[in-house]
């Protein structure tokens, strides 16, 4: 039987050294249009787990698991694990599982996602609430 | 080398306070994350989470890799700030569940409002899915 998520997480962490993402990923919520950008950081325990395989579960089943009410019994935590994935790749999963797909699936005319190198993110926050993504730079 | 112990309960070494094994396994935080809250935004410390996101200035959320079974789980929180020496004002928290997959932790300062503290720290205990 396929041990627990939280049990391979722990694991993990016990032999895996953690892994600090040169990525960040820089998105803008549509149903939120007056709030400033938001970052997400790769976590390094997860990232170290999903660069070494055998620990997380395909990230469909996380999508599937959306529509599952609380206190119902969830696909994630017992599905086989899947094998290694690039940093890339996981930076891929992680806009998947941890981004709304309104998001990921904005067809409007504004960019609202990026996926940037850790270091085009601005390191002074004074104006940190008036971050947007910027706009016609690839 | 892995070493396992199987025991289904727990008891000093007179006897006294056997508690069962399960209270330790359920009872142990299922999630925690420990963040620096400059620029860098480096995870110093974790568990149980897939990503950190900086919603802005004060106010990021934790998601974790695998779901508490509801949005029914506990919180705690702690960390550590810069007082400004001449307001000496306080320093407050807050973890809003927002799902059970996400906590929302909000950093206060008494005198401005948000702040961002330096390092944030969120524990969290419940169920698992």
């Amino acid at each position: 039987m396929t041990k627990h998520l939280w049990d391979r997480l722990v694991d993990a962490k016990a032999h895996l050294e953690p892994v600090q993402s040169k990525y960040r990923v820089v998105f803008e919520d549509p149903l939120e249009p007056d709030a400033p950008a938001k970052v997400l950081v790769p976590d390094p325990n997860w990232m170290a787990a999903a660069l070494a395989g055998g620990v997380l579960p395909p990230v469909d089943t996380y999508l599937r698991d959306q529509e599952v009410p609380d206190g119902q019994p969830k696909e994630h935590p017992y599905t086989e694990p899947m094998g290694a994935m690039t940093e890339e790749s996981a930076i891929e999963y992680l806009i998947m599982k941890d981004i709304p797909r309104r998001v990921w699936e904005y067809k409007g005319n504004r960019c609202v996602l990026k996926i940037v190198h850790k270091d085009s993110v601005p390191s002074d926050r004074t104006f940190r609430n008036a971050w947007l993504v910027e706009q016609g730079v690839n | 080398m892995t070493s396992l112990i199987k025991a289904d309960n727990i008891a000093k070494a007179d006897g006294t306070s056997e508690v069962a094994t399960e209270y330790v396994t359920r009872g142990s935080a299922k999630a925690f994350v420990s963040q620096q809250m400059d620029g860098s935004r480096l995870t110093v410390a974790s568990l149980n989470v897939s990503s950190t996101t900086d919603n802005a200035f004060g106010n990021w959320d934790a998601t974790f890799a695998t779901a508490f079974s509801s949005s029914a789980y506990a919180t705690a929180s702690g960390g550590t700030r810069s007082v400004p020496s001449t307001s000496g004002s306080a320093g407050q928290q807050a973890i809003d569940i927002q799902s059970a997959s996400v906590a929302r932790l909000r950093g206060f300062d008494s005198a401005t409002g948000s702040d961002d503290w330096d390092l944030f720290d969120g524990v969290f205990f419940g169920d698992l899915a």
